[in-house]
């Protein structure tokens, strides 16, 4: 997860990344440790990258909103958003889908969401490769008479990979990378 | 400026003028605001502005124009005190300049000043402005902690300042804003100590004394005000009159956008839509209103202060809303949204008359 996350949080204007579980759990945050700095000397409760409590917090107000981003967006037919920005006066929220999770990024005010989209794009392709690393290993057909079966023998077990990521205009295509 | 440049804007500004007496309507105010503006004649652009505000009192227009000749003469003043502050630092030349912050609305920055103010000189009026600043995040954010935090901050300046009324207004103020009765009487009752018979402090400590014999706690009025998101001396949004033009013609235009699948305008339980039709229109108005809501919570809940823009994309496009305080403007696309987009949200917002200007 580091060589994910540390590449967005030292970008200027960056407050913190993080990549949570869609239930609101963190998995790994990472802050911008010059704007982290910066913002110490000025008051601990004032954005929500100080305590871990902070942190723990930011991850489930993040995760609650996008269910109730669509929760409200499911009537009209519409799928799950796959990036949300929420642009506010004193910085931007932006989350996108990654594969199994999250990836959260809080932009200081005054920080344009738009050139987050291609890091953003950067860091979802490091993660599916990845993830495309370590599948074949779960895969491996010389290891599998020696696993024990599951409850349901007839059925595959072989684990799902990464879900699709819905690249638009001018976000990095899939595997590009770095 | 060049001799040829003033000649020309000197030119400019008597055209304006000709206009305005010809056809003293709130357009012609803005022209001639800005045009003195632009020429740098600040103080002329603000009595204009001024002047054409008493006439036309609910025009958005001249308000944003008022608002920003305000706060270029704001910024002159400024620098003037940020220059002294080098040169030679006193109480006075702190305070104005924490005064024209929180007046200006960089809450933020006051805070921070009146931090460096506290840690450079210990001097006890640095307290109030920092609480003073904290207190009006509240009121534009209505996060609890922000709240709380005041009240802390009020407390340990009336301790560093016990016989100034202003923490004690202030501690009036935020409470009674929030609705924390009882906490409200205390500060008149403190106030009443410090300036007894003064006959308004004591109209108004009998109404808050009936209020508080049913009042909340400072918690629950804190927790209520971030539920809600408004404060108790404020309308609800949808009982505000509608203070600007017909904003129907705006969202057909952005309607006939290439890309755009639907345009919304929402205020209160009313919504305008253009592009869906019949309950796909109801359906798509209603989603958008709770997209609006969940985000204005949201962002107080994260502590990144008042919601600007919110933009989500996926399989079905792009949907892009401008949130304000009464009312809120979005637009549907097929592709990414575009610059014409963004100006035509707020062209829509401008002529309802409701966009505000939010700290950043």
């Amino acid at each position: 997860m580091k060589t994910v996350l540390d590449p967005l949080a030292r970008i200027p204007g960056v407050r913190l990344a993080a990549l949570i579980s869609s239930d609101g759990v963190p998995i790994d945050v990472r802050r911008n440790e010059s704007t982290h700095a910066r913002r110490e000397g000025k008051d601990s409760k004032d954005a929500p990258d100080g305590s871990a409590e902070d942190l723990n917090a930011l991850a489930a107000l993040s995760s609650s909103w996008i269910s109730e981003v669509t929760r409200a967006v499911a009537p009209m037919s519409w799928d799950v958003p796959k990036r949300l920005v929420l642009h506010a006066a004193r910085g931007t929220l932006i989350v996108v889908q990654a594969p199994r999770a999250l990836l959260l990024v809080v932009l200081e005010g005054g920080v344009r969401p738009e050139e987050m989209r291609l890091p953003m794009g950067v860091a979802i392709a490091r993660m599916e490769r990845h993830l495309r690393a370590i599948e074949p290993k779960a895969a491996d057909p010389s290891r599998a008479p020696t696993d024990p079966p599951g409850i349901f023998p007839a059925q595959k077990t072989a684990s799902k990979g990464a879900e699709p990521i819905h690249a638009k205009g001018n976000e990095v295509p899939k595997g590009s990378g770095e | 400026m060049s001799f040829l440049k003033r000649l020309l804007s000197h030119g400019r500004v008597r055209s304006a003028e000709k206009r305005l007496s010809e056809d003293p309507s709130s357009k012609s105010y803005a022209e001639l605001a800005q045009e003195h503006a632009v020429h740098g004649e600040i103080g002329d652009a603000l009595r204009v502005a001024e002047e054409g505000l008493k006439l036309h009192p609910q025009d958005g227009e001249l308000k944003r124009v008022h608002e920003r000749v305000r706060q270029v003469s704001l910024e002159g003043r400024m620098r003037e005190l940020t220059q002294q502050l080098k040169t030679a630092p006193r109480p006075a030349v702190w305070s104005e300049l924490c005064e024209i912050l929180v007046d200006s609305g960089r809450v933020a920055r006051a805070e921070d000043l009146a931090i460096e103010w506290y840690q450079t000189t210990k001097h006890a009026e640095a307290s109030y402005w920092r609480a003073r600043a904290r207190a009006e995040r509240f009121f534009a954010d209505k996060r609890r902690d922000d709240g709380r935090l005041a009240f802390e901050l009020i407390s340990s300046a009336e301790e560093m300042l016990p016989s100034d009324p202003r923490p004690h207004r202030l501690r009036l103020q935020l409470a009674s804003r929030c609705g924390a009765w009882i906490e409200a009487r205390r500060a008149l009752a403190r106030l009443l100590e410090l300036q007894p018979g003064d006959p308004a402090l004591e109209a108004r400590f009998r109404t808050v004394a009936t209020l508080a014999e049913k009042a909340r706690t400072v918690d629950q009025a804190l927790r209520e005000v971030e539920k809600t998101g408004r404060l108790v001396d404020e309308e609800p949004s949808d009982a505000r009159p509608a203070t600007g033009g017909d904003v129907r013609p705006l969202l057909q235009n952005l309607a006939r956008e290439s890309g755009v699948r639907g345009v919304f305008y929402v205020r209160g339980a009313t919504a305008l839509v253009q592009g869906p039709k019949g309950p796909t229109a109801d359906r798509m108005a209603r989603g958008v209103r709770e997209v609006v809501g969940s985000c204005r919570t949201a962002a107080r809940r994260l502590g990144l202060g008042q919601a600007i823009e919110v933009s989500l994309e996926g399989e079905f496009g792009t949907l892009q809303i401008r949130p304000d305080e009464v009312a809120s403007a979005a637009v549907w696309c097929a592709g990414e949204v575009g610059r014409n987009h963004e100006a035509g949200l707020r062209d829509i917002l401008a002529r309802s008359g409701t966009e505000s200007e939010v700290d950043a």
